[in-house]
């Protein structure tokens, strides 16, 4: 039976050993995966016609007017961005005060 | 309506407690943090009951079935089930249907072996009395050997031979960037291992070999780390874009409201809290 997955982030690294080996067909990673994943199914309803039922007409405009996942991935990459900056300082930092140290 | 208003309080009122660690362990964090465990809890138990345990086992033993039709041994298992239905009646439905009385749940075929399971599952409980309750160490042993076996089986065929033959890649595929990557995960899983591999000394080039490994796994640990911090990220983004939407006018300005009447508790129990310690 073919599998594929949504998970979030934390699970991604153990499953991807599986995808590799073709025990799964894919995995949606995390919130960046719902990002391309919400992505590809806009473009998907938008190039094919009658694809949607009637119901799902109703309410792919709400859809595609909220599109949280991609929304969110702008604030997930400030987010990462301070954390390498964060990063960087406590290393520089660190290197600073070790050769402080050994002057003395 | 009004049920929204009163979900987006609770939704932000909980938030802000667990947030309100950051500050330091207080009440509003020991509440939101037991009625975590509690609902969970009560959650998981409630969706195996009604999942798992009436539909898949008394679903089983007393599949739906009409009262007129039964004969032999089911005319007398069937009165069983009208005294459970008496005591349970949501757990135990009978329905009536033209006239036509009809006791049981669901389609499935019946299967009188899953009583074993019954009994099991009545053993685990002994627990809950001391005096018995050596008892649910006998279904205990059937869970963990029945897992042991099952796992066995599926680990074997996904995580050792599954994985072994996803690596036993050609070197060179005719395309550069395919063969580079299959080189590198044949180096990777090779250093890896003999990393762990402890029965001869790493000296000299098996050094190298087994400091290669150590590079891999720290790529590893740290790609691992990457996305756990990439995970909890999203979720503190999602509670967030929650504590946004509820601090409009339509869910009465939910989460101004209450950040300042935590604010201002969490002042006076500190206060409180100091005064009471200079004073002891």
């Amino acid at each position: 039976m073919p599998v594929s997955s949504g998970n979030t982030s934390i699970q991604v690294n153990q499953l991807l050993p599986y995808v590799k080996s073709g025990q799964m067909r894919g995995i949606v990673a995390g919130m960046p995966g719902a990002a391309e994943y919400e992505t590809l199914v806009i473009e998907k309803i938008q190039n094919e016609e009658g694809l949607l039922t009637e119901k799902a007409m109703t309410l792919l405009p709400n859809f595609m007017e909220r599109r949280n996942a991609t929304k969110f991935m702008d604030a997930q990459s400030i987010a990462h961005l301070v954390i390498v900056l964060f990063i960087i300082i406590g290393n520089v930092s660190f290197y600073v005060k070790r050769k402080n140290q050994r002057k003395y | 309506m009004y049920i929204g208003i009163l979900g987006a309080w609770i939704a932000v009122f909980l938030t802000l407690s667990i947030l309100s660690y950051l500050y330091e362990d207080n009440v509003f964090y020991k509440l939101a943090e037991h009625i975590f465990v509690g609902v969970s809890a009560a959650h998981w138990a409630t969706i195996a009951f009604w999942n798992q345990v009436q539909p898949n086992l008394f679903g089983r033993l007393w599949p739906r079935a009409e009262v007129a039709a039964l004969e032999g041994f089911n005319k007398f298992w069937y009165k069983i089930y009208h005294g459970l239905h008496v005591m349970f009646s949501k757990v135990f439905p009978e329905d009536t249907v033209n006239g036509v009385i009809y006791r049981g749940i669901g389609d499935q075929p019946q299967n009188l072996t899953y009583i074993f399971a019954f009994i099991l599952g009545l053993f685990m409980l002994c627990r809950l009395i001391p005096r018995i309750g050596w008892i649910s160490r006998w279904s205990l042993a059937y869970v963990i050997g029945m897992a042991a076996g099952l796992r066995l089986y599926g680990y074997m065929s996904s995580d050792v031979i599954g994985q072994i033959h996803a690596t036993m890649l050609p070197l060179w595929t005719g395309n550069l960037g395919e063969s580079f990557n299959n080189i590198i995960l044949i180096v990777g899983v090779l250093t890896g291992l003999f990393y762990f591999f402890f029965s001869v000394e790493h000296k000299g080039a098996l050094k190298v070999v087994s400091r290669i490994g150590i590079y891999f796994l720290m790529i590893y640990f740290g790609a691992s780390f990457g996305f756990a911090v990439m995970g909890r990220i999203s979720l503190l983004i999602g509670r967030f874009n929650d504590l946004i939407a509820y601090s409009g006018k339509q869910y009465g300005f939910a989460t101004p409201i209450l950040l300042v009447i935590m604010v201002v508790v969490l002042i006076f129990t500190t206060r409180k809290n100091k005064k009471e310690a200079e004073e002891a």
